[in-house]
């Protein structure tokens, strides 16, 4: 039995060996002298410069973005403006110098100004001329809400249903006592 | 010449001296990798690596350890890189017949084919153990490095590393009485 047991150990003992077994090639020998012998590879020349373009680049993009959200919100038309139309200089101008805190503010506010501005271009004479590719949208009219005119004794409402009364018998304490203990 | 004066030479920048450490351990060093990988093409290609990060490395060898001890923890750092960032690695190990062609003992064909399953039964056990005990034993039972200097390489204790030998061993034994290649009891 004991002997059994140390020839299994002995067989995986060798598999063992044998999976890790081999020389390596001549090559190896060859091919470490060979890049030893060989200038540093270029390509750790110019890992330094390819990080430095691609920061540059993301840098560049981020600026092009934010400056494409200044853009949006500079077209969106101000509140003060809406009300004094006759204002020459365009309410973007201020943008600009508003911090960065202000012009997100601006921009969820603008999201919702989208829908109206052509509104107050329909109630303004210097609604400045739609650009090539826009469409213009006729300006809504919503006629006053009149109460008196709706006429609420023609709703006809279902007659209710009777329910009659229900009879509850008054608890008694002593008597769900009772109960519990049959 | 001793591995410390081939070392101090190299350092100054005698790569004939660092060729004299290459060949004097370029096997220890393959077969850590191999241990770790097992496809010798990937191998050899971290052994290449691991020479050559011993290499630009010399300076920082502080004679802790032997130099054979510190490269083939080198190459044996630089397999389990490769090993991780290697997804088809499972499927390229050393083909299991070369674990079949094992010279064992036995006076008949039929005992050598006998003996050459059951070296399969044994690789496919070793194969299917957890990377922690397969590496302690195909290390430990290489025949290039001690005790000592596998524990250096896995960075456990040595006791730790007997034991992980002596678990792997159980439970490949395990495995096959579950087979029936060997008894059970």
């Amino acid at each position: 039995m004991e002997t059994e047991d140390r020839d299994v150990d002995a067989l995986v003992d060798r598999v063992a060996h044998t999976m890790t077994g081999g020389a390596p090639s001549d090559a190896l020998r060859a091919n470490v002298l060979r890049r030893i012998a060989a200038p540093a590879p270029r390509a750790a020349a110019w890992r330094p410069l390819v990080a430095a373009a691609a920061a540059i680049a993301i840098v560049a993009a981020s600026v092009i973005w934010l400056g494409r959200d200044r853009v949006v919100v500079r077209d969106v038309p101000d509140r003060a403006a809406a009300v004094e139309p006759a204002r020459d200089e365009p309410p973007a101008a201020v943008v600009p110098q508003a911090p960065a805190a202000t012009v997100a503010a601006r921009e969820t506010l603008s999201d919702r100004r989208v829908s109206r501005p052509r509104v107050r271009a329909g109630n303004q004479s210097a609604a400045p001329a739609p650009a090539a590719g826009e469409v213009e949208i006729a300006p809504l009219s919503i006629a006053p809400v009149n109460p008196g005119a709706i006429a609420l004794g023609a709703v006809a409402v279902p007659a209710g249903v009777d329910i009659e009364p229900i009879d509850v018998r008054p608890l008694a304490i002593g008597r769900i006592a009772g109960d519990q203990l049959e | 010449m001793t591995d410390d004066e081939l070392v101090r030479l190299a350092r100054a920048g005698d790569v004939g001296a660092f060729d004299q450490l290459v060949i004097r351990h370029q096997a220890a060093v393959f077969r850590a990798a191999l241990a770790a990988l097992r496809v010798r093409e990937e191998a050899e290609e971290a052994a290449q690596d691991a020479l050559l990060r011993a290499w630009k490395s010399l300076g920082r060898f502080r004679g802790d350890s032997s130099f054979k001890t510190w490269l083939v923890t080198i190459a044996w750092n630089r397999a389990i890189s490769r090993r991780r960032s290697l997804s088809r690695w499972f499927a390229r190990r050393v083909p299991l017949s070369e674990a079949g062609a094992i010279a064992l003992d036995g006076p008949g064909p039929l005992d050598v084919l006998r003996d050459r399953e059951r070296a399969r039964c044994v690789a496919r056990a070793i194969d299917a153990l957890s990377p922690k005990l397969r590496d302690a034993l195909l290390l430990a039972r290489s025949g290039e490095h001690g005790y000592e200097d596998v524990a250096v390489m896995l960075r456990i204790p040595v006791g730790t590393l007997k034991w992980r030998v002596s678990e792997a061993r159980r439970q490949v034994k395990r495995r096959l009485a579950a087979e029936g290649i060997v008894d059970g009891d």
